[in-house]
């Protein structure tokens, strides 16, 4: 995979993701309601998101270098523009079977406060927005791990999506 | 008490770092004073006082100014000869310059040490007045006379101007002039010889002033405080020419008496001077310190000013991290040049013919040069003079040694020798930490040494030396050596070693003991050394940023400390090896050589894989157990449908192969830290490159056995592997087996 076609990749769902964002923006502050958009990915056969605002690019799966000496769920570093950035892979964290990595693969880079890391996704879908009301609490039945990571879940038509707290990933994973 | 003067953050950083320049003056300065007086030295060192002054005026900082003025006196009298530097003046003049560097950082908005300041000063006041005066017993050449008392005292406005003259080097006149009686408009002669002397010098203050000449208030006669570049012939020749002037005379005068007037009260009363208003000059003087503060304020501002001025153009101050940022930067820029080296490659393979190929590559050559020099440019702004903290070294010495009852001459060799400044911060502690054994344990008393035939002063040198692309630091000194025998029952007696090694070692080798963890030479723990933290920190220190550190002594004549530092820690150069398909730099300080290592010449003993290498036993490891991966390989199966591999799950081929017995040539890096030599195994060598060093990240943070990780040219990112924490880990990790070879092999090798 070249360099470019990797970047025109990331450019291309970025893109799309922001014009999405910046439509539904627009028509977000007309409705009374508050609502809240996530990137929503796949793990295995369930979905998670990520807090839109806190997603800073989406690039595929490309040269992770392991790094020795780190937990389970480190997967490497990779390079990012020039910037060392960890690549860290939550299913064995969540809880979730390894699936191997296909094409569809994609590293979420997602931070708080400048501090990011690339987080794998089996897949990345779409952004969906979210009436905050409509959001649960964690299931108490999600368990313990699970429980901590994830700040709430939605149910959707087709299918439960599972919010992922990105302040406790980053700051309890951090090695 | 403070005055809070209106003083933006700039202005306040401005003076601390001139402040900071002055004060490393001082102190060098006395030091140098200690040695040998010379006026020019003398004239430094009191100018730095004096700018010092000023400047604190300016902020109307009370205490420093204060501090900074007794300074000034006692350099002044010392440079009229009225004092000796002699070591407890010195000592006392050192403790004010720190003192004045405590002053500053309260300034700077830190914490401050408990400075009794005020009695310092007080003390160092009292030395000064209290000393006879040198003058009286030594006269010097040119008789001078006491100046005309009736020309005193001076405004603190006069002061500050003599102190001008005096710092310009100008000579110091008193001149009195009478007119013939019969003088056709006295007055209007002495406006004319009062002008006269104007291109000449500078009239200091004149009896009677030039205002009372011109209101015709003045008599027959005139007496000047003249100061002057010219000659004393030229002077005599305005003089004698003179209109109506019946008699003169010229004389040198000591400048001194102009400065030390402390007791104005008592001058006034006991000088009867209708001419000066006796009212408002000792008001000017009694409210002096404020007074001065407002007029030193121009002169030092106008001197800063004409400092900055000639410094610009030369230098300026940049942020060491907007360097850093700039070096980073560049680093893209050459990651992405390799890039569009691809691409064009790329595009040349896929057939393309037109001329715009040739062209873009004809660009990227050019691109290439320029890179490569901006990349070679920004690394030599990064290249500092050692000079900076080599200069902190001769007051740490002196001090120690004062302390220490010891007399030692200490020699600085090498300052300009440029250095990366990140290392230079490294190695300071080490530095200081090898002085202060040099001064402690290295040199004998006076007594000791005069008893051994040598010269009753100790000497130290420190010295820096640029030779064959790194930079050797000694510290050396004269004293007693280090005794290999002392040292082996020193290491005994701890238990370092066991008898049986220690019988086997050679001198050399013994040396080299003094370098473990614990061992301290110093029979007694004293204030400067031997607290046990000892020469093992200092090396480890060393060898962290890629140095080594050597010892040779000859018992009775002396040590050497000899440091070998890479230029630069940004840059490194790297052998690339792969395993796995990933790649690693190993920084080619640490690798002693590299081999192809034949199955059929291994032997295991207990469990470890060993090559004989010319006689020595060379323990194998692979790298990637070295490094700590673990055998289950992270996430089974996640990229087998990926087309480039980052896991590998045929884990450690080495020792399948090995195990195997299937005869196989295995490439092997040499590596050596300490006394420890490893082989680390790897799939292959991809040679020799300077390798830009990168922090793995703020999420990933420090890993033993990494320096880091560098980007490729395709973008790929290879880790660079830190040896020292490497073999340090692997000693202390749970590779028991490894560990017990290790150390098996240090026996039987030491």
């Amino acid at each position: 995979m070249s360099e470019e076609s990797k970047e025109t990749a990331n450019e291309d769902i970025l893109e799309k993701l922001r014009r999405r964002n910046a439509a539904q923006g627009a028509s977000n502050t007309q409705r009374s309601e508050v609502r809240q958009r996530f990137l929503a990915f796949r793990l295995d056969q369930e979905w998670f998101g990520l807090e839109v605002q806190q997603v800073k690019e989406i690039s595929r799966l490309d040269n992770v270098t392991r790094v020795p000496l780190t937990p389970e769920y480190v997967m490497g570093i990779t390079n990012l523009r020039g910037n060392i950035t960890a690549v860290i892979d939550i299913r064995g964290v969540l809880g979730i079977e390894y699936q191997a990595l296909t094409a569809q693969a994609r590293i979420i880079v997602a931070g708080v406060q400048g501090l990011e890391a690339g987080i794998i996704a089996e897949q990345v879908k779409e952004v969906v927005e979210v009436v905050k009301s409509q959001i649960e609490p964690p299931l108490l039945t999600l368990g313990h791990e699970r429980g901590k990571y994830s700040s709430g879940v939605v149910q959707q038509a087709n299918r439960m999506l599972v919010i992922l707290n990105l302040n406790s990933i980053l700051a309890d994973l951090k090695i | 008490m403070e005055y809070n003067l209106d003083v933006t953050a700039e202005e306040l950083k401005i003076f601390l770092d001139e402040a900071e320049e002055q004060i490393q003056r001082l102190n060098e300065g006395l030091l140098a004073l200690e040695k040998n007086t010379d006026n020019k030295l003398l004239q430094d060192i009191f100018r730095a006082a004096h700018t010092i002054k000023g400047g604190a005026a300016t902020l109307g900082r009370v205490r420093m100014t204060r501090l900074a003025h007794a300074l000034e006196t006692a350099l002044n009298r010392l440079r009229n000869g009225e004092l000796h530097p002699e070591p407890r003046l010195i000592d006392l003049m050192l403790q004010a310059t720190d003192g004045l560097n405590e002053l500053c950082h309260e300034l700077a908005g830190q914490e401050i040490g408990d400075l009794e300041l005020d009695p310092l000063r007080v003390m160092l006041e009292n030395f000064v007045s209290s000393q006879p005066l040198v003058s009286e017993t030594a006269p010097t050449p040119n008789t001078l006379i006491p100046l005309a008392s009736h020309l005193l005292p001076l405004t603190s406005q006069e002061q500050i101007e003599a102190q001008t003259a005096l710092n310009a080097g100008l000579t110091f006149y008193q001149i009195n002039a009478t007119l013939a009686p019969d003088a056709f408009l006295p007055a209007a002669r002495l406006l004319q010889l009062y002008f006269a002397l104007l291109p000449l010098g500078h009239i200091l203050k004149s009896n009677p002033t030039i205002e009372q000449i011109e209101q015709e208030e003045a008599g027959t006669t005139l007496t000047l405080i003249y100061t002057s570049g010219s000659s004393t012939t030229e002077i005599e020749a305005v003089l004698e020419v003179a209109t109506d002037v019946k008699q003169w005379q010229l004389d040198r005068f000591d400048p001194a008496g102009l400065f030390n007037l402390p007791l104005v009260e008592t001058v006034v009363s006991t000088e009867v001077n209708p001419l000066l208003s006796q009212s408002t000059e000792s008001l000017a003087l009694s409210s002096s310190s404020h007074d001065e503060i407002q007029e030193a304020t121009q002169d030092v501002k106008a001197t800063a000013a004409a400092a900055a001025n000639s410094a610009e153009g030369k230098t300026i101050r940049v942020n060491v991290a907007q360097l850093d940022r700039i070096m980073n930067l560049i680093g893209e820029l050459v990651v992405n040049r390799t890039s569009l080296t691809h691409i064009a490659k790329k595009l040349e393979d896929s057939g393309e013919k037109s001329n715009l190929v040739g062209e873009l590559n004809e660009t990227l050559n050019y691109l290439s040069r320029i890179t490569d020099d901006l990349q070679e440019n920004m690394l030599k702004t990064r290249m500092t003079p050692i000079e900076n903290m080599f200069r902190r070294m001769p007051r740490l010495v002196r001090d120690l040694a004062r302390q220490m009852g010891k007399e030692v001459d200490f020699i600085l060799e090498g300052e300009q020798t440029e250095l990366d400044r990140s290392i230079i911060e490294e190695i300071s502690d080490p530095l200081i930490h090898l002085l202060r054994n040099a001064v402690d344990h290295g040199l004998e008393s006076s007594v000791a040494r005069e008893e051994a035939g040598k010269s009753r002063i100790g000497h130290i040198k420190l010295s820096a030396l640029h030779q064959d692309g790194a930079v050797f630091i000694q510290v050396e000194d004269d004293g007693r050596g280090i005794s290999p025998a002392k040292v082996r029952q020193k290491a005994l007696d701890k238990g370092l070693i066991t008898s049986e090694a220690a019988a086997r070692l050679t001198p050399e080798e013994v040396l080299n003991l003094i370098f473990l963890p614990g061992f301290s030479t110093a029979t007694t723990v004293t204030e400067v050394s031997g607290r046990g933290v000892g020469m093992d920190i200092v090396r480890t220190n060393v060898t962290r940023i890629g140095g080594t550190l050597e010892l040779e002594t000859v018992e009775g004549q002396g040590s050497r400390f000899i440091m070998r530092l890479p230029l630069t820690l940004a840059i490194i150069q790297a052998l690339l090896v792969t395993v796995q398909g990933t790649h690693y730099a190993i920084p080619l300080g640490s690798v002693t050589e590299t081999l192809r290592v034949s199955s059929s010449d291994i032997q295991t003993v207990e469990g470890v894989p060993l090559v004989r290498v010319r006689g020595k036993f060379l323990p194998l490891l692979t790298l990637e157990k070295a490094l700590g991966f673990s055998p289950d390989p992270k996430s089974a199966d996640l990229n087998t449908t990926l087309d480039y591999t980052i896991f590998n799950e045929e884990y450690d081929p080495f020792e399948r192969q090995f195990l195997s017995g299937y005869d196989k040539l295995f490439p092997v890096v040499a590596v050596r830290f300490d006394r420890f030599q490893v082989g680390l195994v790897v799939d292959g060598f991809l040679g020799e490159q300077e390798v830009v060093i990168k922090p793995l990240g703020w999420y990933v943070g420090e890993i033993p056995g990494l320096a880091g990780a560098m980007i490729e040219g395709d973008g790929r990112i290879a880790l660079i592997i830190d040896i020292p924490s490497l073999l340090r880990a692997t000693l202390r990790g749970d590779q028991a087996q490894l560990r017990a070879s290790l150390s098996s092999l240090v026996n039987n090798n030491l």
